[in-house]
C-alpha cells in the first residue's frame, strides 16, 4: 500500500490512544523473514527509511572492500544529480525480496551487454537501497502492527520515532543554550520544502492523470504542513512516556548499540576505522531492532556487491541472501 | 511561480475575469501554485477547464473541482513564462557557445527572490510555500530555529523523504504487478536533484556583476517602470493600483521587459481561458492562442 492511499487508510483505522503498558516480550517480534508484502501490511514512511539507509550506506562506504559500482550506488548528495541518491528513496518500492533479487539479476545481465549504463546505475542504486532497507521495513512493520493492535495510532508512533531519530542525527545543537518555539521550528522545516523543490527544478505531474495529481499534491501539502508542526512539537517537547513506549521498551533503538555509535561517529566526522566496523558486525550486532537491521542490511549489501561484480551464481546469491 | 502569483493578482483585481476563476484562486490558491511549478501544463489545462465549464453553475463547486481549475490557471501561467523565456534562451544559445540557460534561469530566480519577494521579507500568498530571508542562505543560518537543530542533517533527511513522497503520489506506485515496469516508471518520475541550491544561494547572496549585466540588465529581464509590473507590485504591497489601466498596461507590455512580456502572455492566456470557460470562445481557438499543436488536443480528464 503506497503512501497516498496509506494515509487515507490509516485515518480509517484509528484505534484511539489508550495507554497500554508494553511487555518486554514485544522484543521478540521480527523474524527476519524478508517478506514485506506477506508479513506486514504497514509500509513505514516518514524519516525513518531515509535515516536508516543513510546510516547503513555510510557504514558500508566507510568499511570499504566493495566495488566502485557499489560505492557510486550508495554515494548520495542532495546537491548533485547522481545515481546514488536513488538508494535513499528506495522505500518507495514495495515488492517481495524474490522479485528484487531477480531484478538485480536482470540488471547484471543488462550491465554486461549494454554500452550505456546510465539507467542501470540508477536501477542498481534503487534495488541496493531496497535490499538494505528491507529488514527494518519488515521489523518496524511488525512492531507497528503490534503497537496499533494495542491501541496506539500509527502517527503517534511514527512522529515519536522520527523525532527521536532527528535528535539522534543532529550533531548536537550548535548552541547548547539555544531555544526555539514549536512555531519557529515548524517554519524552519517548511522553509526547507521550497528549497527541496528548487533542487528538483520542476514538478513532473502524473502523465496518466494530471488533474488528479493536482488534487493529490494539494492534499499532500496540507498533510505535510500538519506533519511538520507535529515533528516540531515532538522535537521541542519530547514525550518521555512515548519514547519509552515506542522506542526503548519495544527495543526499537538503543544509543548504546555499538553499530549505532559507529554510524553516529561517521555522521559527525569522528574517526571510524574499517576494522572497527568489521569486528562490530561479527562480535557485537547490537540489541535493538535498528542495530540488528543495520547489521543485516550491511551483510546483504556486501553480498549484492559480490554477486553484481563477481562470479557468484544467481542461485548461490539468492540462497545466501535469504539466509541472512 | 512568481508569474502565477502576479497573474493571480491580475485575475483577482480585474473585473473582466469570471467569478469562477476568482473563487478557485481565492479558495485553492496553492493548487495553482503547485501546477505553476510543474511541466506538462499543455496537456492538462484545457481539458480541465473543458470538463468543468458547463458544470460550474449547475451544482456543487467541490473543493476538488476548484483545485483542478486553480491548477489549470497555474499551468497557463507556467506556459506563459516558458513561451516567453525559452525561445530567447534558444536564440542566445545559437549565437553564443558556452551559454548556460540553466545559469541564466537560476539568476532569474535569485533576482525574483531579491526584487519580488524582497529577499524573503515578503512571503508568497500561499500558506504552504514559505519564504524567508533564510530561504537562500547556507544552513538557513539567520533563522531563529537554526541553532536548535542540525539544519544540514535534518534537511537532508526531509529532502529525501519529500522526494520519495512525491514519487509515491504517482499512480504507477499502486501497481506492483511487474517490477521492471515499475522501476522504468520510477526513473521517469524520480524528480532528480538536478539543481545545486548552493549556486542559487551564491547568485542571491553574491551575484556576479558580469552575470547580472548579462542575465538581468542586458537581457532587459525586469523593469520596475513597466506599468504591468507596477500594477502587480502595488497590489502585492498593498499600495494603490486603481490608477493603472490594466488593458493599456498589457498593451504596452508587448515591448517592455521580458518579465512584463511574460505577464502579458499570462494575461492573454488566462483571459482567453476565461472566454472559453464562459462560452465565448471555441476550444480550438484557445488551443491556437496557447500555441498547442494537434498532438495536445486529444487529452481529456
Amino acid at each position: 500500500m503506497r503512501t497516498s492511499s496509506r494515509r487515507v487508510f490509516f485515518k480509517q483505522i484509528s484505534y484511539g490512544g489508550a495507554a497500554v503498558a508494553l511487555s518486554p516480550a514485544l522484543f521478540t517480534y521480527c523474524h527476519g523473514v524478508n517478506s514485506k508484502i506477506e508479513n506486514s501490511f504497514i509500509d513505514i514512511d516518514g524519516i525513518l527509511p531515509v535515516a536508516f539507509i543513510n546510516d547503513a550506506a555510510n557504514l558500508i562506504l566507510k568499511k570499504g572492500d566493495i566495488s566502485v559500482t557499489t560505492i557510486e550506488a550508495l554515494t548520495a548528495d542532495i546537491h548533485q544529480k547522481i545515481p546514488g541518491n536513488n538508494s535513499r528513496i528506495a522505500a518507495s518500492m514495495s515488492f517481495p525480496e524474490k522479485s528484487v533479487l531477480e531484478f538485480l539479476g536482470q540488471i547484471k545481465k543488462d550491465w554486461n551487454t549494454r554500452n550505456s549504463k546510465m539507467d542501470l546505475e540508477e536501477k542498481y542504486s534503487l534495488s541496493l537501497g531496497w535490499i538494505i532497507y528491507s529488514n527494518i521495513q519488515d521489523c518496524a512493520g511488525e512492531l507497528y502492527n503490534k503497537l496499533i493492535g494495542k491501541g496506539y495510532h500509527y502517527d503517534e508512533i511514527r512522529i515519536c520515532q522520527d523525532t527521536f531519530i532527528l535528535r539522534q542525527i543532529s550533531n548536537v545543537p550548535r548552541d547548547d543554550n539555544a531555544t526555539c518555539s514549536q512555531t519557529e521550528l515548524s517554519e524552519l522545516f517548511q522553509i526547507m520544502l521550497p528549497r527541496t523543490i528548487t533542487r528538483m527544478h520542476t514538478f513532473i505531474p502524473d502523465k496518466d492523470n494530471g488533474a488528479k495529481w493536482v488534487i493529490y499534491m494539494t492534499n499532500w501539502r496540507r498533510a505535510n504542513k500538519d506533519l511538520m508542526n507535529k515533528y516540531a512539537g515532538a522535537y521541542i517537547n519530547p514525550d518521555k512516556d512515548n519514547i519509552k513506549k515506542f522506542v526503548y521498551q519495544p527495543g526499537f533503538y538503543y544509543e548504546s548499540d555499538k553499530i549505532i555509535q559507529l554510524a553516529r561517529n561517521i555522521r559527525i566526522g569522528a574517526q571510524v576505522s574499517s576494522e572497527e566496523i568489521s569486528s562490530t558486525l561479527i562480535s557485537d550486532p547490537g540489541n535493538s531492532l535498528y542495530a540488528k537491521s543495520l547489521v543485516k542490511g550491511i551483510q546483504k549489501a556486501e553480498l549484492v556487491d559480490q554477486f553484481f561484480t563477481g562470479e557468484m551464481s544467481f542461485s548461490d546469491f539468492s540462497h545466501q541472501i535469504s539466509a541472512i | 511561480m512568481a508569474v502565477y502569483e502576479d497573474c493571480a493578482r491580475i485575475v483577482l483585481n480585474t473585473e473582466k475575469f469570471c467569478e469562477a476563476f476568482k473563487t478557485c484562486i481565492k479558495n485553492e490558491y496553492d493548487s495553482g501554485m503547485l501546477a505553476s511549478g510543474a511541466t506538462d501544463g499543455g496537456r492538462w489545462a484545457v481539458p480541465i477547464l473543458d470538463k468543468f465549464k458547463n458544470g460550474w453553475n449547475d451544482g456543487e463547486q467541490s473543493a476538488e473541482m476548484q483545485q483542478q481549475i486553480a491548477g489549470a490557471l497555474g499551468w497557463l501561467a507556467h506556459r506563459a513564462s516558458d513561451l516567453q523565456m525559452k525561445p530567447l534562451f534558444e536564440k542566445i544559445k545559437e549565437n553564443e557557445s558556452g551559454f548556460s540557460s540553466s545559469e541564466m534561469q537560476l539568476y532569474h530566480d535569485a533576482f525574483a527572490m531579491r526584487e519580488i519577494y524582497q529577499g524573503g521579507k515578503l512571503g508568497t500568498e500561499s500558506s504552504y510555500e514559505i519564504f524567508a530571508p533564510s530561504t537562500l542562505e547556507e544552513e538557513m543560518a539567520s533563522h531563529s530555529a537554526s541553532n536548535c537543530i542540525d539544519t544540514n542533517q535534518s534537511e537532508t533527511l526531509l529532502a529525501y523523504m519529500w522526494r520519495r513522497e512525491f514519487i509515491e503520489l504517482h499512480t504507477f506506485t499502486q501497481d506492483n504487478r511487474d517490477i521492471e515496469t515499475w522501476v522504468d516508471k520510477f526513473i521517469e518520475y524520480r524528480q532528480s536533484f538536478s539543481e545545486d541550491l548552493r549556486e542559487y544561494i551564491e547568485a542571491f547572496q553574491n551575484p556576479d556583476p558580469q552575470k547580472m549585466e548579462r542575465y538581468i540588465y542586458g537581457f532587459n529581464h525586469y523593469n520596475t517602470e513597466d506599468e504591468i509590473i507596477q500594477f502587480v507590485r502595488s497590489i502585492q504591497r498593498n499600495q494603490p493600483y486603481e490608477h493603472i489601466d490594466i488593458d493599456l498596461a498589457v498593451e504596452k507590455a508587448e515591448n517592455q521587459s521580458q518579465y512584463a512580456q511574460a505577464l502579458r502572455k499570462g494575461y492573454i492566456f488566462i483571459s482567453s481561458a476565461n472566454d472559453f470557460f464562459t462560452g465565448k470562445m471555441e476550444k480550438d481557438q484557445l488551443y491556437d492562442i496557447l500555441d498547442l499543436k494537434e498532438k495536445y488536443r486529444h487529452f481529456v480528464v
